[in-house]
């Protein structure tokens, strides 16, 4: 899997469509790797015990199991109210606390961009390279 | 809740599409890199590299990459992380990201991850500010840094651009600290 690994990033993906189109051949997205690269697929195909994921992975899925309630007839309460932090709380330091860390969450959030797509990458990575040769 | 579903997949829509325009982008660096600095060897037989076309390329992109600033400095900090990242991995096996092949010393693997998590910790400030067209420069400088000091890495050569580039994001950093203590007082 690690030989297709460029390919399947940001920086990889973009170079080969500029190649295609462009009817060139070129390695630039190796040099800025470290920012455009795969740090996903990287930590998952690469380096020490990688190649075999797909089969560990599954392995730790073991056998099909459902628990729980099986019947829809409960009963549910939907009751209008007010909505926001509890007045308890608005008057202590708990809101400042929880707008600090709203904001903390915003930006992780606004981080897991670039992740999000790496993983969409990796996905179709271990999709392809599962799918047998010559099919 | 109908209006908040629609808000959330008009944001969900319009985060898609910039990241879309910005690998849009990233492709037409690439292209302008090629013909600027691309050799014979990069292209298909019969094509010559247009050293012209190639530097109009990359300054139609550094414009873009300046205008636009304000609206994917939100992202920045989110890059910068992965990139923190992929440095840190880069040190740990001793390769370039997705590239085993590329062999990188861990002594300049070490000095890219300083540099890169330095300006991760900086770039979270600039989400809370407008950026004034230093900032705009000096973000446009680090950008060019990682090409060309990622270059230098690969060729295992100390990536003095790189340090440039960081330096500039430090020194535009420290003017707006400076300017809001001078401000303050």
């Amino acid at each position: 899997m690690a030989a297709n690994a460029n390919t399947y990033s940001i920086g990889g993906s973009t170079e080969l469509a500029v190649n295609v189109a462009t009817n060139t051949n070129s390695n630039i997205s190796e040099y800025t790797s470290f920012a455009t690269g795969n740090e996903i697929t990287e930590l998952l195909f690469s380096g020490p015990g990688a190649g075999n994921f797909l089969e560990v992975a599954s392995h730790g899925a073991g056998t099909p199991l459902t628990v729980g309630r099986r019947t829809s007839n409960i009963m549910s309460l939907n009751l209008g109210g007010k909505t926001g932090l509890p007045q308890a709380l608005g008057s202590s330091g708990a809101q400042g606390l929880l707008e600090t860390a709203g904001k903390w969450l915003n930006l992780g959030l606004d981080a897991l961009e670039k992740g999000a797509i790496d993983l969409g990458y990796a996905g179709a990575e271990a999709i392809n390279c599962a799918i047998p040769a010559g099919n | 809740m109908k209006d908040q579903m629609r808000k959330e997949v008009r944001s969900g829509i319009r985060r898609a599409g910039g990241w879309l325009l910005g690998i849009c982008w990233f492709g037409l660096v690439l292209w302008g890199i090629l013909e600027a600095f691309g050799t014979e060897a990069n292209f298909s037989v019969g094509h010559h590299p247009s050293r012209a076309l190639g530097y109009v390329l990359l300054s139609i992109a550094g414009i873009i990459f300046v205008v636009t600033a304000n609206l994917w400095k939100r992202v920045f900090p989110g890059i910068m992380l992965f990139a923190t990242l992929g440095s840190l991995l880069e040190l740990e096996r001793g390769h370039a990201v997705n590239s085993s092949s590329i062999v990188i010393p861990r002594w300049i693997s070490s000095i890219q991850l300083i540099v890169v998590a330095g300006v991760m910790v900086l770039s979270f400030t600039f989400k809370n500010r407008p950026l004034n067209i230093l900032d705009r420069l000096a973000l446009l400088v680090f950008t060019a840094s990682i090409f060309y000091g990622g270059m230098e890495a690969t060729r295992q050569e100390v990536p003095l651009a790189l340090i440039v580039g960081g330096l500039c994001i430090f020194f535009v950093w420290l003017v707006d600290r400076l300017k809001a203590k001078t401000a303050a007082s």
